[in-house]
């Protein structure tokens, strides 16, 4: 288990309050979080699946007393789902709010290292700029010298059942 | 403290009402209250499927009582699968069913902690809303109305007990 802050992934030169976490979710694709949407880091040795579920959120783990929900969102967005590898997988924790306002845990699988970069508002392009699969999952958008980023709403994903999240594409 | 109990049919009478039954299938299990639980009976003695949505009838005290098979989607199997050695036969407001399964044991409800399903992982087809860790599963924490939902939801069993279906089932 990693709290971020004491990983040496961030970054020291970044000082400024508009900074995204970038969450490689495949080898080609990343998404963003807000900087203070991360919480933890975690390596997770037992996920357990629940039965009727689709495969991209069948999966769970108990953390700190608490069972969090595990979103694969590649899979979520191509219908493709990257085999499981054996032994630990890497996932970000992330809190959302939810729509009765209380602050809820939960994880998105990671293949990647996750970091943190500054953004400048002159990155900002339109939702509408990316690929039609992120539309309706994404807040906003910015782009960098490697390309455009979704930036999760990480309430229209965790706040949804999956069947509301299946019918947004 | 043990936590699971293998279940035999002679302990039946064991399953009181602050225990549970834990029903082992392949990738899950389902957390059913002891006294939602009549018997426990082997998997040979099943009898070919008569109806669609079952897997076979088994004879229970004088009745004929579906045995349904169900797989990691929660959808109903029209025939039980290998790995599948017992019958668990449940009673739902006097409505027998069955559910085929992996094995079958005594859990407390006391050894459990329960989680809330968190929305991202909830569906309506699920007979659940909480769930347990037992050994490297979830334990999914479910009763016989539930799982009767189910069956209905899957179009094997009406939706409310009437008299009709009392004399459908006990005619099945």
């Amino acid at each position: 288990m990693s709290e971020l802050f004491s990983t040496g992934i961030v970054s020291p030169s970044i000082n400024s309050e508009l900074a995204a976490w970038i969450l490689p979710i495949s080898q080609t694709m990343a998404v963003a979080v807000g900087r203070y949407e991360l919480k933890f880091i975690e390596y997770i040795r037992t996920c357990i699946s629940l039965p009727g579920l689709p495969a991209f959120c069948e999966r769970g783990f108990i953390w700190r007393n608490h069972f969090i929900p595990v979103l694969d969102v590649h899979a979520l967005v191509t219908r493709r789902r990257i085999p499981a590898t054996e032994g630990e997988q890497m996932a970000a924790i992330i809190a959302y709010e939810n729509t009765q306002g209380g602050i809820e845990l939960g994880a998105i699988l990671l293949r990647g290292v996750p970091k943190l970069i500054p953004v400048a508002s002159t990155q900002a392009i339109p939702v509408s700029a990316l690929t039609q699969e992120w539309h309706l999952l994404a807040q906003a958008a910015f782009k960098d010298d490697t390309g455009g980023y979704p930036v999760l709403d990480l309430r229209s994903l965790f706040d949804k059942t999956p069947a509301d999240l299946l019918s947004l594409h | 403290m043990k936590l699971v109990e293998k279940y035999i049919p002679s302990t039946a009478a064991s399953l009181s009402a602050n225990s549970l039954a834990l029903l082992s299938f392949d990738e899950f299990t389902f957390l059913v209250p002891g006294e939602d639980v009549l018997s426990l009976l082997p998997i040979q003695k099943i009898d070919a499927a008569v109806a669609s949505n079952s897997c076979g009838l088994v004879e229970y005290n004088g009745h004929s009582v579906p045995v349904f098979s169900v797989n990691k989607a929660l959808q109903l199997q029209s025939s039980k699968k290998d790995s599948h050695s017992v019958i668990a036969i449940l009673n739902y407001q006097s409505m027998w069913f069955s559910l085929a399964c992996n094995s079958l044991a005594k859990c407390e409800i006391g050894n459990l902690q329960l989680f809330r399903v968190p929305t991202c992982m909830s569906s309506r087809k699920q007979p659940f809303s909480q769930v347990a860790i037992v050994g490297d599963k979830a334990a999914c924490l479910t009763n016989s109305a539930e799982l009767w939902k189910l069956l209905h939801l899957r179009g094997a069993v009406g939706a409310t007990i009437s008299p009709t279906l009392i004399r459908a089932h006990e005619g099945y």
